[in-house]
């Protein structure tokens, strides 16, 4: 066979392709909320914990300096392993896919508190003394005040973070999710070379980074000419 | 309407606010004066728990502060900061109507729960639950409200800008108006015109003479001498952490007893 006609080949799996590509986008997308949402907690959980000697703040905070040190300290596939085959026992209804979107969740989420607490500390006291001033609570000042703009200014790593989640989602299939990478494997395994589904492989997921980095660009450069 | 006993702050070694009492009444307006680093933040602060006070007391309307839930204290305690502190992320109507908004909702919040509680006991309370305001009117009225106030101070035109847009004067008049949304009983204001170019000292002042003259209850810490005689009932001078002297404006300004009020005066003698 020729380059072409390998290529036609692969092509020929395109069924089992877009399930993987969409397998991919779902546990990316899925993760990132996640992520999003324990980051954005645990940082302020850290934050609180800096002016305040609170006993229930303090057992969250050192709930929270596990949680980091452990995510960030093995790693993401040891972590898929522990979740879906000695956590969850790989019980036969477990869908790995929620495992692997859960699992990338956490992982992502202990990043995004270290980007989101410098964002945090990033902005100026006043802005969460006035909501303070004025009768709002901690929660509600954080929430409608600091992280918004904590937010924006860890756009350019909250971004990165995306990035780095689609690439590192290529190891769902150590728990039988059948991800993009993982759907390649099949077709190479099918087929009488490895070269021409991996290179296409490659070339999909620069695809994917290279539209997610030119929609990121375009969000990044409206709220540049936001004037807020 | 607050007394305050015998206040004490340390950093450290250092007595930020040092043994300080005084009582603010009812519509007065009370201006602190006093070199840099004698405590004045530190004791305005202190008012609205901005910081906790490790010594001392203050009463509000006879209760402790620290027994009292401190975000509805604080609703009833405006407070202007030195460097306005509007919120960059909100648009200027936004910043002044969030708070009021929040308290408002929580109230019928707390209503709500109230009248539940009289429903289990049988008692009919569906009138009662229709004439509650819903999520919608509250929005809409703090709204009209704010424009109202923005109206007042010259500024609707600027209610859909963001603060990064305004003067400085505009954004400390904007902060007092976002005070004053919650129709609070007392103001404090820290320094409101220090970080003001000169052009735009006035506009602020004028505004506080303008609620002066409201009778609104206010201490002002400034640096304003001839604003502070003009437009206060009571002149406290601080000094190392402490009131040095507690007067009226025609005494402590023509007739200071203390020798570094006296000191101070002859000092600042420029500004007045
Ligand atoms: N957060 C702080 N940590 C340590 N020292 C402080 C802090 N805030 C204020 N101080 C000190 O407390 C004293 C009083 O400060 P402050 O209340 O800001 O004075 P003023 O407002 O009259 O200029 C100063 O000596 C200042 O350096
Ligand atoms: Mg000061």
């Amino acid at each position: 066979m020729n380059f072409w006609q390998e290529i036609s080949a692969v092509l020929e799996y395109h069924t089992l392709i877009f399930k993987g590509l969409g397998a991919t986008l779902l546990i990316t997308v899925g993760a990132f909320l996640i992520g999003q949402v324990l980051g954005v907690v645990t940082a302020t959980i850290k934050v609180a914990r800096n002016n305040n000697s609170n006993v229930f703040l303090k057992i969250l905070n050192a709930l929270a300096s596990v949680y980091v040190t452990v995510i960030r300290g093995t790693p993401v596939v040891v972590q898929l392993l522990l979740m879906y085959f000695v956590i969850l026992g790989a019980s036969p209804f477990l869908n790995p896919l929620i495992v692997a979107i859960a699992v990338f969740g956490i992982n992502s989420g202990a990043y995004v508190a270290e980007t989101m607490r410098g964002g945090i500390l990033s902005v100026d006291k006043g802005q969460m003394e006035a909501g303070r001033s004025l009768g709002l609570s901690f929660p509600k000042t954080m929430v409608k005040v600091v992280v918004p703009q904590a937010t924006k200014n860890s756009l350019p790593a909250l971004f990165n973070e995306l990035i780095a989640l689609l690439k590192e989602t290529s190891v769902a299939g150590y728990i039988t999710v059948v991800d993009l990478t993982r759907a390649f494997e099949k077709i190479s395994n099918n087929e009488t070379s490895a070269i021409v589904p991996y290179i296409m492989l490659a070339v999909i997921y620069l695809v994917i980074v290279g539209i997610l980095t030119l929609i990121i660009r375009q969000i990044e450069k409206r709220l540049q000419n936001d004037r807020n | 309407m607050i007394e305050i006993k015998n206040l004490t702050k340390h950093y450290g070694e250092l007595h930020a606010v040092n043994d300080v009492s005084a009582n603010i009444d009812d519509g007065e307006i009370i201006a602190v004066i006093g070199p840099s680093g004698s405590g004045k933040s530190t004791f305005i602060r202190c008012i609205n728990m901005l910081e906790n006070y490790d010594g001392g007391q203050i009463l509000y309307k006879g209760t402790d502060i620290k027994q009292l839930d401190i975000n509805k204290y604080r609703q009833e305690v405006g407070m202007v900061f030195q460097h306005f502190n509007l919120f960059n992320n909100l648009t200027i109507l936004d910043n002044i109507t969030l708070a009021p908004i929040d308290k408002r909702k929580q109230k019928v919040k707390e209503l709500t729960k109230q009248l539940k509680a009289q429903k289990k006991q049988g008692i009919d309370i569906s009138e009662q639950l229709k004439n509650l305001p819903t999520k919608k009117q509250i929005v809409q009225e703090e709204q009209e409200n704010a424009l109202q106030l923005l109206t007042r101070i010259g500024l609707a035109d600027k209610a859909n800008s963001y603060p990064s847009q305004l003067s400085g004067g505009q954004k400390q008049r904007v902060a007092i108006v976002r005070a004053l949304a919650m129709k609070p009983e007392i103001l404090l204001f820290d320094e409101p015109t220090s970080a003001l170019d000169i052009e735009m000292v006035q506009e602020v002042l004028s505004l506080i003479k303008q609620l002066a003259e409201t009778k609104m209850t206010m201490v002002i810490v400034t640096h304003e001498l001839k604003f502070a005689k003009n437009v206060a009932t009571r002149v406290l001078f601080m000094d190392g952490g402490k009131v040095v002297e507690d007067n009226t404006p025609d005494q402590l300004f023509n007739n200071p007893q203390h020798p570094r009020l006296k000191e101070f005066l002859a000092k600042t003698s420029d500004l007045m």
